[in-house]
């Protein structure tokens, strides 16, 4: 198996709160590969922003505490100085967020902000920036990309708001972006047109992209492999039409079966999300699994491999069921 | 953006106007007797008379405030009954000195105030925060009346660095020639080539000049503080971190744009707050300015002079204000739609 | 509340402003020579400098500035509370009838309250203070009138928000008359901000105080008040530098730790920002 372009292990966040610390993220191992689009998919809350955050070094030191190992073409970007990150963000890991209308400064055109990121990491002249600007925007669709330059955020619409955001993440070429939600703030249609035009701009630069989303909906349009996320941890990795024809862990099957799907009757999971600051011991999805055994609440599962790119932690489920043969 | 500046205009003359309604009833209406004020103790009944006839005072009260608003607007602002002079007349002499000085103290109360409220934003909570949001406490603590004191047996008397009092060293203004032009000495100096004069004007000036700077040091450096940090908090700061802005680019254009224009305000604030401060200080440094003609006149009960006083600080709030929603929508496009 | 102690800057304002309220309360006890206070001279020890005797040395009537200082802590708290509880009572009930009516009503309140946040209040209180004559009862009475708007918007903002509340519209519904409204219904709901205001203020209330007291408008002679003792003072201040010096650090001090508690609490409450600079 080739080098993957990014290689999360053993990755914890612990925030530091009123009531102690309180750690949201548990991760054994996650990877992306180049041209490979990864959905993180979990509840709100699960933890999928923050493990975003800390692939980027982008929690505040005094807040929250990050474990383990974030390698990416072989350099472990846990514990790298301010200085190395910056060089690094921006230009070969990629961001963009879910609500395009807060993370444009509305003080400055949306053209000032581009060129700003392009010359922080290509230098230059001004006006090779602003010919590059131009040449970004008129990549994600832009129409009258000098106009649109001049813009404000606020003049501008939150479709539009997100394609130029996408444009100052491929403004540096880089090679893995990470989506934060990157459609939630947007209207249906909207969405389908971005994520088309993210699909589309991955392929053409050979991109690896983590996409988080809630929304099960865009991981089956846009990914390649999926991890599910549940209270902090990886509880499932397979790749989507997998999860999608016959998903392994009980958590992934109640997430399916609260799809609205034609002809099927909503099965909500039951319970609710554990609090982080106290969780079951055991399996945390125990509470709420139908499928759950005594050991389950006493032992913390790990990871199985089932093979053919497929792994679950639940110690339930078995290789056969998820139509993986050894 | 055209309504806004107009609806801002409105405003202004609607507050101008009753700040008219109030020192009028303040200069007229309410002091027992303005016409026995007007002729002085020793007047007998026949000249007490006199005087409320020529002051009108025996005219109904909507002739009179009519006659004071017309007077306003065309320049009569009154007689002092000290000096019997007219007290605009009095204003424009005393004005340029007091100008000087608050020039020069916002310059210093931005010079200090805007850096230590960055400082404190980017170090929120830790040590530099504590140290700045002391200094800035202590700047709006201080008594300028004190401080002024206390700067003077300082740097006059125990150091000797600095002069003491007015605008110039006696011996030096007796041995050189003062060019007259725009009534700052420093100014009127750099304009003629004369370092001798500015230099002499800007040790004169620099005492005056931070006792007045105490307070808008303060609230210029909890302002920036209060705004930075909550533009720090917001997810474009996070979006800019994320695509490798320097933390250096960051805090002095990303954040520190945005949280120009409640600055701006305060500043301007503070500015109006500065011309009442002179009232305090510029008679312990004798500094021949607005402040110390209307420290006399409260001493004198000079109510047209009072009053006279009080409503070109209200004017200058009032159009302080307006240059202030000019700079907000030149900071912040957003303004505009409001 | 633990909060706010564990910030060292608002727990030396605490210490502060215990101190002071120590010293109003106790200066007959703590004053070596109260009498001084109280209009009593001591012509023999004119301008004596300080030492065992005199803490901070004898002014220019020989008496001594320790036992003036500490009762002047009582004038400054005393007429301090009097002239913010006067403000409120002008500005709370306004407010509340502002906001809750709304209309023709709310906006000649809110213009008029323009106009007088239109001075600067240090200003205003002079303006007032020199119309209304000097004295102490005078200077209380026109810091009142310059802080009054300051509670009026605040209170009005609170109550057009409240008056949404179900159990105003139940009250509107069930006919109870509009006054009772405000008094019973608005204002209990409204208030507690205000109060929280109020005594952020208490700062610049004191300073503004001793600033009026400095220009002659406040305190007459011989009231042992701070600021009233630096303006006889400062004639003496080349020689006799304690006269001015220990007055002032009273007011520096005691509006300081006002000042520290309020900022602290003004954290602690909002920590997003300062809702007002003054």
């Amino acid at each position: 198996m080739p080098e993957p372009l990014l290689s999360i292990e053993q990755l914890t966040v612990t925030f530091r709160t009123e009531h102690g610390p309180v750690q949201v993220v548990d991760i054994e191992q996650l990877t992306v590969g180049r041209n490979e689009v990864v959905g993180l998919v979990g509840e709100s809350g699960c933890g999928k922003s923050s493990v975003a955050l800390s692939i980027l070094g982008l929690h505040p030191a005094h807040a929250a505490r990050v474990g383990g190992r974030v390698v990416l073409e072989g350099r472990n970007l846990v514990g790298l100085s301010e200085r190395e990150l910056q060089k690094i963000r921006g230009s070969k890991v990629a961001m963009i967020f879910q609500d395009p209308a807060t993370a444009f400064n509305p003080v400055f055109t949306v053209g000032e902000q581009l060129m700003r990121v392009i010359r922080t990491h290509k230098g230059g002249t001004q006006r090779q920036a602003r010919a590059r600007a131009l040449e970004l925007l008129e990549l994600v669709g832009m129409p009258d990309p000098a106009g649109v330059s001049c813009r404000y955020p606020h003049q501008l619409s939150g479709g539009q708001r997100q394609r130029i955001m996408i444009a100052v993440a491929l403004s540096c070429g880089p090679d893995l972006l990470i989506a934060d939600e990157p459609t939630t703030a947007l209207d249906v249609t909207i969405e389908a047109q971005i994520l088309d035009l993210l699909k589309q701009l991955q392929r053409q630069f050979g991109m690896g992209v983590l996409l988080i989303t809630h929304d099960l909906g865009v991981v089956a349009r846009t990914c390649d492999r999926v991890a599910v996320m549940y209270a902090g941890r990886v509880v499932e990795e397979a790749p989507v039409a997998d999860l999608f024809r016959r998903p392994a862990h009980p958590y992934s099957r109640g997430l399916l079966g609260s799809l609205p799907r034609r002809g099927q009757e909503l099965r909500p999971i039951g319970g609710t999300v554990p609090d982080l600051r106290h969780l079951p011991p055991g399996c945390r999805f125990a509470p709420r699994c139908p499928l759950a055994v005594p050991t389950c609440t006493t032992h913390d599962p790990k990871l199985i491999d089932f093979g053919s790119g497929r792994s679950a932690a639940c110690p339930v489920v078995h290789a056969e069921e998820v139509g993986v043969r050894d | 953006m055209r309504t806004f500046l107009l609806r801002r205009l409105l405003l202004a003359v609607v507050v101008l106007f009753g700040v008219s309604v109030f020192t009028f009833l303040a200069a007229r209406v309410v002091p027992a007797d303005a016409a026995a004020k007007w002729v002085g103790p020793k007047a007998t009944a026949a000249q007490i008379a006199r005087a409320r006839i020529y002051l009108g005072l025996n005219d109904p009260l909507p002739v009179q405030y009519l006659r004071y608003l017309s007077g306003l607007v065309r320049g009569d602002w009154g007689e002092s009954v000290v000096t019997h002079q007219p007290v605009l007349g009095d204003i424009k002499a005393y004005l340029p000195p007091s100008l000087e000085l608050l020039v020069l103290s916002s310059l210093l109360a931005m010079a200090v105030g805007i850096p230590l409220g960055i400082l404190s934003a980017r170090y929120q909570d830790r040590i530099p925060d504590q140290l700045s949001r002391l200094v800035a406490i202590t700047g709006v603590s201080v008594p300028s009346f004190w401080l002024a004191l206390l700067l003077q047996l300082l740097f006059f008397q125990k150091l000797k660095l600095l002069p003491v009092g007015g605008r110039l060293d006696s011996v030096f203004r007796l041995a050189h020639s003062v060019p007259v032009m725009t009534g700052s000495y420093v100014l009127d100096g750099l304009l003629a080539g004369d370092w001798a004069l500015v230099g002499s004007a800007l040790k004169h000036l620099i005492l005056p000049a931070v006792t007045l700077a105490a307070y808008p040091i303060g609230l210029v450096t909890r302002m920036v503080r209060s705004s930075m940090t909550e533009v720090l908090g917001e997810d474009h700061i996070r979006a800019a971190r994320a695509m490798g802005i320097p933390n250096r680019t960051i805090l002095g254009r990303y954040a520190l744009k945005p949280a120009m224009g409640p600055t701006a305000t305060v500043l301007a604030l503070s500015m109006a707050y500065s011309l009442s401060g002179t009232f305090l200080i510029e008679a312990v440094f004798a500094w021949p300015g607005l402040g110390r003609y209307a420290a006399g006149a409260l001493i004198a009960a000079d109510y047209p002079a009072i009053m006279g006083v009080t409503v070109l600080v209200a004017i200058a709030y009032v159009v302080l204000n307006l240059i202030v929603d000019l700079v907000h929508a030149w900071l912040d496009p957003r303004i505009s739609l409001r | 509340m633990k909060r706010l102690l564990k910030n060292p800057l608002s727990l030396a304002g605490l210490v502060i402003v215990v101190i002071l309220l120590l010293a109003a309360l106790l200066a007959p006890v703590l004053a070596p020579f109260p009498d001084h206070a109280l209009g009593g001279v001591n012509p023999v020890a004119r301008f004596h400098p300080p030492d065992g005797t005199y803490w901070m040395g004898t002014d220019d009537l020989g008496r001594d500035i320790f036992s003036r200082v500490l009762y002047g802590a009582r004038i400054s708290v005393w007429t301090g509370v009097l002239a913010i509880g006067l403000a409120l009572v002008l500005g709370v009930p306004l407010g509340a009838v502002a906001g809750t009516f709304g209309g023709a009503v709310d906006e000649l309140i809110m213009r008029i309250t323009d106009i007088f946040l239109s001075f600067p209040p240090l200003l205003l209180a002079i303006a007032i203070g020199a119309m209304l004559g000097p004295s102490l009862s005078n200077t209380m009475i026109a810091i009142a009138l310059a802080w009054w708007p300051w509670y009026t918007r605040l209170i009005r903002g609170e109550a057009t928000s409240v008056r949404e509340r179900p159990f105003v519209e139940a009250a509107r519904a069930a006919g109870v008359r509009p006054l009772v409204i405000v008094f019973r219904h608005i204002l209990p709901n409204t208030i507690a901000p205000v109060i929280v205001q109020a005594s952020m203020d208490f700062g610049s209330v004191v300073l503004t105080l001793a600033s009026l007291s400095f220009l002659g408008l406040g305190a007459q002679v011989p009231t042992p008040e701070w600021g009233l003792m630096i303006n006889t003072g400062r004639t003496y201040f080349v020689n006799a530098p304690w006269y001015v010096t220990y007055p002032g650090l009273a007011i520096f001090l005691t509006v300081l730790g006002f000042n520290l508690l309020g900022d602290g609490l003004r954290e602690v409450l909002d920590p997003k920002g300062v809702k007002r600079s003054a």
